[in-house]
């Protein structure tokens, strides 16, 4: 389907490229250990790219017959932008990537129900009510282009997503939890999972006192977002056209600690963001971020790359509608040396944070952040002393990430991020 | 397409069966600075399908495209019976509706030129630009939409909806030195091309207020008696308010139900608040929520004491009471949940200068970046402040952020002026279930005052 549309697409163009993605995702839900929904949700969709006379037109559709998709992206390109695009060609040879499982890919309702009631079950014990969701999506990507390429791959996903909530002295208590592979979890996995849930309710069956000000702050991997989040942005290739990262003019030089390490990874095997090619054509590769502290890479989709004028580093990701624009595949922290019993010794007198709310307030670009943690620990003397109310945990990251005093040897995944827990010396909390 | 709806339901072999089906036609355009960031259209087809059966839990099956549906129908049968339950799902009861509601087109955006829609935008986005060269940057968009909607269910509502929206935003960035301050404006319409020529769209206000804006002081902080215009008002209820009264949220936030359990005091003899998706033509109405049942005014707060909640049919069958029409989704990948509409704030007597007279000091919020609500407490950033000086308007300062205890804060309300109006008409919503993102909403109310509030910001 998608080769004939190229074929007529070059004929009417100059350029065209195209992303053609199928999905179906299964649901099962279970409300206070309960079943409450199973649900399948099938979807796909073209987005096409021509350039007509130097300008660039996008449309989008989620129907299987592409009808008038390419008069649309045309006509698009009339009133479109200019720009002069690349496009990678079919000869490049493709790296090799886990994107699929064929055990996922075969396991049936009851399978994926399995996993939910063992979880519960191994959870029974807990006095908490626990909500699971399971989800599989099978799926493909192909993406091609009038310069030959033509190139594709299939997915599995398999996302695990738990909540225990415990209602105490009129304040619930959420612990959550998750899992996410393109296989099944291994039995090992969900068992680690509840190990680390009823560590972390049994942390809260008592409160300490919070002390307020500038501390040392350790973030689970649930909660180093914060810390990633505003790094992430200011990264983005397109964010140093317009002057708002305030890293663009820091390559090459060290600006947070030598500890920190990041890297983009789209070859990690079966996770959330692996692939072998990007949703450009731009074959995957691994690329450094930040080395030992330093500014190392930015990341660029092919329109970008072309208006800073540096080589595209594969990042280009489409949805159905709207334009391509550069996306993180996975991100990855290196690990450090600290056990966890270290970890907690680093801490001295501060605070474990787990969940984070909300999205932040704040100037996200220049690094700042302002969370409310919902699921946040007292450490003391190298011990968790008990669960402190719902507090404000703030700072710019750019600084805070100047100043870590340990990191984890054990790196988690949480969805496609993989980051130890890192401790910070000087965030606010009030 | 009624034929071919009507036709899978009378296949579904479960108990009850609902269909809910969208055709949208989209475009959008981006300007930021003088750049062209994208202009682009589409058009997509899809469904959602929910069977319930006795003693089993709900399947669900949703598709793009239509001609899986009897096949969508048979998946999602197959679901719910593999979802054994103890305690049964109890719907609650509707008015079984058939009705075509078509809206006025309005000028169908869908036979304008794309090209005509980018030249519009260009030309707002450089008068923008060309307010003052202190204008850095600019965020500018454009985005139309129209959209089919079909809702039946298997006890015999068959309902459909054709109706159109535009949207048009604006963000200024001004810059002087290392001053850097953004303002924003929006306009919407639940109708056509017509009336996006017609408007009179406030692009040079937003360049005009991020210039104001840099050389404007802050606000010291401290506790200060303080107006909130309409939209900063309708901002914190639609946060405050709006979201702790969603039945399903609720359901499985024990802490948040006793807080927001009926008949508790919350505020002030002299605030009401309600949710109406039934008001016309505003961003949250339609005629019927994405279950099937009509849309109404719902009181949520009566002269300050707790009223009632927004319903879906499962919340409502669970707490045996009746739908509110409150059902939404983002669209047909989604489940409804209990979501906001047009959230109001009931009018009260008086003017703006009303208010302000008999303030010594205080501060004028105006508009809102954002805000967060948790259980009893709240905080919310205004778009902008002025200060309140010996009964008087005074100088403008920058965005002021309130924060406290909801029920202590709203306690303290001394004054509902009379000068109602909606607005917000073109911002979205984004909570919900997970992956369920942004909704229509709008948000009302007249100026209010609060004889002490809390106002964040550098220390006194």
């Amino acid at each position: 389907m998608i080769i004939p549309l190229l074929e007529q697409a070059a004929r009417r163009t100059d350029q065209a490229d195209l992303a053609w993605k199928t999905d179906e995702t299964t649901t099962l839900s279970f409300i206070a250990g309960r079943p409450a929904f199973a649900m399948t949700s099938q979807g796909q969709g073209i987005n096409l790219r021509v350039l007509v006379e130097g300008r660039q037109g996008v449309a989008g559709t989620s129907s299987d017959v592409p009808g008038n998709l390419l008069d649309l992206a045309v006509d698009a390109a009339r009133a479109g932008d200019a720009i002069t695009l690349l496009l990678p060609p079919g000869s490049a040879p493709l790296p090799s990537v886990v994107t699929h499982s064929p055990r996922a890919a075969t396991a049936t309702i009851a399978d994926l129900g399995a996993i939910a009631t063992l979880l519960r079950d191994r959870l029974a014990g807990e006095r908490a009510e626990v909500n699971i969701i399971v989800e599989r999506t099978l799926g493909s990507v192909h993406v091609a282009n009038t310069d030959g390429l033509n190139a594709g791959y299939d997915i599995s996903r398999v996302t695990v997503a738990i909540e225990c909530s415990r209602l105490r002295d009129g304040r619930l208590i959420t612990v959550p939890g998750h899992l996410s592979n393109a296989d099944l979890p291994t039995l090992g996995e969900i068992e680690q999972l509840v190990a680390t849930m009823r560590q972390r309710l049994l942390w809260a069956e008592r409160d300490a006192e919070v002390a307020v000000g500038r501390q040392t702050v350790g973030f689970l991997p649930e909660s180093a977002s914060a810390l990633l989040i505003p790094v992430e942005q200011a990264l983005m290739g397109k964010a140093t056209l317009h002057s708002s990262s305030p890293l663009a003019r820091r390559r090459g030089s060290r600006t947070f600690s030598e500890s920190f390490t990041l890297h983009d990874d789209p070859l990690a095997a079966g996770r959330p963001g692996s692939r072998p090619v990007d949703d450009e054509g731009v074959p995957s590769q691994r690329l450094a971020l930040v080395e030992q502290g330093s500014i190392e890479g930015f990341i660029y989709d092919l329109e970008t790359a072309s208006r800073v004028g540096v080589p595209p580093t594969g990042h280009g990701r489409r949805a159905t509608f709207g334009k391509p624009h550069a996306a993180f595949s996975n991100l990855v922290v290196a690990p450090g040396e600290g056990s966890w019993t270290e970890l907690l010794v680093a801490l001295g007198d501060g605070l474990l944070v787990q969940t984070l709310r909300g999205d932040g307030q704040g100037n996200v670009s220049g690094g700042a952040f302002a969370r409310v943690a919902s699921l946040a620990w007292r450490v003391q003397g190298g011990e968790v002393i008990g669960l402190v109310p719902e507090i404000t945990v703030a700072g710019n990251a750019h600084d805070l990430l100047g100043r870590i005093v340990a990191l984890g040897r054990d790196v988690e995944w949480v969805g496609s991020r993989a980051t130890p827990t890192i401790v910070v010396d000087g965030a606010s909390v009030f | 397409m009624k034929s071919r709806i009507t036709d899978a339901l009378r296949a579904s072999r479960a108990d009850y069966t609902d269909i809910r089906l969208e055709h949208t036609w989209a475009t959008a355009i981006v300007f930021r600075g003088s750049r062209l960031e994208g202009a682009s259209s589409g058009e997509e087809v899809g469904g959602i399908i929910r069977c319930l059966n006795r003693g089993r839990g709900w399947g669900i099956a949703s598709f793009t495209g239509v001609d899986q549906l009897p096949a969508m129908v048979a998946r999602a049968h197959e679901l719910s019976l593999a979802m054994p339950v103890d305690q049964p799902v109890r719907l609650g009861e509707i008015p079984i509706l058939q009705a075509d509601h078509v809206a006025d087109l309005d000028g169908d955006v869908r036979g304008i030129p794309l090209g005509d829609k980018r030249a519009l935008l260009e030309r707002l986005n450089q008068e923008m630009l060309g307010v003052d060269r202190r204008i850095v940057d600019s965020h500018s968009t454009y985005e139309d939409r129209v959209t089919e909607r079909w809702v039946a269910t298997s006890e015999g509502a068959v309902l459909s909806e054709l109706r159109p929206s535009v949207r048009v935003a604006a963000a200024a960035v001004a810059r002087e030195d290392s001053s850097l301050e953004r303002a924003t404006e929006s306009w919407s319409a639940r109708g056509g091309w017509r009336s996006v020529e017609a408007a009179d769209h406030p692009f040079r206000t937003a360049a005009r207020r991020a210039i104001a804006l840099l050389t404007a002081p802050r606000m010291r902080a401290g506790i200060y008696p303080v107006i909130l215009d309409p939209r900063c008002m309708g901002a914190l209820m639609h946060q405050a308010i709006g979201h702790l009264s969603e039945a399903d949220a609720l359901a499985i936030r024990p802490d948040a139900d006793q807080l927001m359990r009926p008949g508790r005091r919350i505020a002030s003899d002299l605030l009401t608040v309600g949710d109406d998706g039934s008001a016309a033509g505003l961003p949250g109405s339609n005629a019927f929520d994405d279950e099937g049942a009509p849309t109404q005014n719902t009181l949520l707060v009566q002269h300050g004491v707790l009223v009632g909640r927004l319903h879906t049919r499962e919340t409502a069958g669970r707490a045996g009471t009746r739908p509110t029409g409150n059902a939404r989704a983002t669209s047909f990948r989604h489940l409804p949940t209990a979501r906001l509409t047009n959230t109001y704030v009931a009018n009260g007597r008086g003017t703006l200068d009303d208010l302000v007279r008999g303030i010594r000091f205080g501060v004028y919020c105006c508009d809102a970046l954002g805000g967060q609500a948790h259980l009893g407490r709240f905080s919310l950033a205004s778009g902008w402040g002025q200060i309140i000086r010996d009964g008087h308007l005074a100088e403008l300062v920058k965005p002021v952020v309130l924060a406290g205890d909801l029920a202590d804060t709203l306690q303290r309300l001394d004054a509902v002026a009379g000068d109602f109006r909606w607005s917000h008409l073109a911002s979205s919503c984004t909570r919900g279930a997970p992956g369920n993102g942004r909704l229509s909403v709008a948000d009302g109310a007249p100026h209010v005052r609060i004889d002490g509030a809390t106002v964040g910001g550098e220390s006194a």
